[in-house]
């Protein structure tokens, strides 16, 4: 299959001799005009890589970066630039470009460029996939084991292989409670690097997402009283029907509600919010659903704030190393939510609490 | 639009009107017959205009030129536009002595097209080769209409020169070695214009002659299957 290039630049004898030659060096090109319009084209190009002008009208070269970059990074982009705008292309490196040029372009040299960034871009990929493929593998392997020792406990603690002590039986308790910890651990290792190395297919049906939310607080309703906790709900009514993978956005709620009663303080208040909200979408309002987990716990300090979905949070994090866990529920749920076209975030104030929230798409995902 | 006579000069009017109501007007007067930019003798020569400031790569010129005669002639237009944007729209009339041109454009589209009068009636020795095009100069035109304008020439060059007797190129090989040479040229301007400029309007218009340049050699080696089809009459049942 050839690689996919897309040209953005507002100057049409560039983009069509630029076109001209990258389909004479084997590539499947595609144009456009402007950063905008080429947003709107990666939606149905998915481009391996993209050359971009800088000075551009509509929307420039270093907005339209900020867009790729977040929105597909495993896009290459290459900067295109004219003679004055050093500063600017290294600024654009220090944004995620992978290289730029200088125009004129020497085309035998745009051709080397672009083929060693698409070499460079699958080796790279190449070998990330292996290894993700070999930690869920390696993850697999530990589970096995984990079940069957957990299931020889339980059968010794009923009795099957003999009489069980008192004392025995507190021990062997203990020990499979220390198993399960320890396969939910790999479960989750499982389901990131499945996620990391896009091998999650979601199971999207449409729920009505009123009765989804009810369903997943009825678990914490029990949790909550028993700390002495409120849990508020505050749903719209009327929500529409939103397509999605129950299980998956089940364990986005659990992880958040979970967290939300764990570090509330007794006597506290969560309040769950469902309603429809938009989002600014390239000058275009576009209709989401947004779920708010609300907590008046002891909140997170404003530096551990951005690291909160980071997979390494614990290691990025200045507690002492003895202190340090591997805690991945949440850096999951950032995937959940993303592979379903939304968004999460929290917002957080040291001994005021938390708010945890997260967006889904009310139209077909993006 | 009256009749020019044979030996009068030609002339080419552009105006760039602007957004803000602004209005740019460059007239230029070519030699009948050489073709020849004729110019005023008050055209200013700044420092960039030297033949040592940013040289091209393997300039002919000897070294006692002290100026580059093509940045002489883009001297006016260059400081012109020099703090101006290459994307700004504007409408720009091109009066010619057959005909007027008028399109909505960007300025460095509406710069590209005179630029590239002033660059081959200079004498510039690589330049020179493509001085005959200007006689036929299209505003604005197409990489598609360049490549035919610039195969056309050459092969009417070609033509006769084969009726004086001497071997004609057919295959347009020194078409081919024409445009690396002239790419050098544009590449150098570039740099030359880069560094007069504050914005990138002016370099952005010698970016885009030098796409066009740059894209004859694939033209050429690619068969000209742009335009191929449109030859069909010619080609096809022809043995």
């Amino acid at each position: 299959m050839k690689d996919k290039i897309l040209i953005v630049d507002d100057e049409d004898s560039l983009r069509l001799t630029l076109k001209l030659r990258l389909q004479g060096a084997d590539f499947d090109v595609s144009v456009a005009s402007n950063g905008e319009a080429a947003l709107e084209a990666l939606k149905e190009f998915p481009a391996d890589l993209v050359l971009l002008d800088i000075n551009m009208p509509v929307m420039d070269g270093i907005e339209t970066l900020g867009y790729i970059t977040r929105e597909y990074p495993n896009i290459e982009i290459i900067m295109l630039t004219g003679f004055a705008d050093f500063s600017t292309a290294i600024e654009c490196l220090k944004k995620g470009a992978k290289d730029y040029l200088v125009k004129p372009i020497e085309m035998t040299e745009l051709i080397t460029r672009v083929k060693s960034t698409l070499r460079a871009k699958t080796s790279e990929r190449a070998y990330r996939e292996l290894q993700q493929r070999y930690m869920s593998t390696f993850f697999h392997d530990l589970l096995g084991p984990l079940t069957t020792v957990d299931s020889t406990i339980e059968h010794l603690i009923e009795g099957k292989s003999g009489h069980v002590s008192k004392e025995q039986a507190v021990l062997l308790r203990y020990a499979g409670e220390l198993t399960d910890k320890m396969s939910q651990r790999v479960k989750e290792m499982i389901d990131l690097s499945q996620f990391e190395a896009g091998m999650v297919k979601l199971e999207r049906k449409p729920l009505d997402v009123g009765i989804f939310v009810e369903m997943m607080c009825a678990r914490y309703e029990i949790l909550a009283k028993a700390k002495e906790i409120k849990l508020v709900k505050k749903i719209e009514k009327g929500l529409p029907t939103v397509t999605f993978d129950f299980d998956k956005l089940a364990q986005v709620m659990n992880n958040i509600l979970d967290n939300a009663i764990k570090y509330s303080l007794r006597d506290g208040t969560v309040t769950i919010t469902v309603a429809r909200t938009t989002r600014e979408e390239l000058g275009k309002k576009n209709p989401y659903i947004l779920f708010a987990v609300k907590d008046n716990g002891v909140g997170i300090r404003a530096d551990e704030v951005p690291l909160v979905f980071n997979k390494y949070k614990e290691q990025l994090t200045t507690k002492p190393t003895d202190l340090k866990k591997t805690v991945l529920g949440l850096a999951i749920s950032k995937h959940i939510v993303e592979a379903h076209g939304g968004t999460i975030w929290v917002d957080s104030e040291v001994g005021k609490g938390s708010t945890f929230s997260f967006t889904l798409p009310i139209d077909e995902p993006k | 639009m009256t009749q020019r006579t044979a030996s009068e000069p030609i002339r080419f009017t552009y105006r760039f009107r602007f957004d803000t109501g602004e209005v740019k007007t460059f007239e230029i007067a070519l030699d009948a017959t050489t073709l020849e930019l004729i110019h005023d003798a008050d055209l200013p020569k700044p420092e960039w205009t030297k033949l040592s400031f940013y040289p091209c790569d393997h300039c002919p010129l000897a070294d006692h030129v002290q100026y580059c005669p093509i940045a002489v002639n883009l001297s006016r237009i260059v400081t012109e536009f020099k703090d101006s944007v290459s994307h700004e729209h504007t409408e720009v009339t091109v009066e010619t002595p057959e005909r007027t041109y008028f399109k909505e454009t960007t300025l460095q589209k509406g710069l590209s097209s005179i630029i590239g009068i002033y660059m081959v009636t200079s004498n510039c020795p690589v330049m020179d080769k493509l001085r005959p095009m200007v006689r036929f100069h299209l505003p604005f035109a197409t990489p598609t209409e360049t490549m035919f304008r610039t195969v056309s020439t050459y092969l009417t060059g070609q033509f006769l020169l084969m009726r004086e007797g001497k071997t004609p190129d057919w295959e347009l090989h020194h078409l081919v070695d024409f445009y690396k040479s002239i790419s050098a040229v544009n590449k150098g301007m570039s740099r030359r214009v880069s560094n007069a400029s504050v914005k990138d309007a002016n370099v952005n218009a010698v970016i885009i002659l030098h796409s066009f340049g740059d894209a004859v050699p694939y033209f050429i080696e690619n068969g000209l299957a742009e335009i191929k089809h449109l030859f069909d009459v010619y080609t096809k049942g022809e043995k």
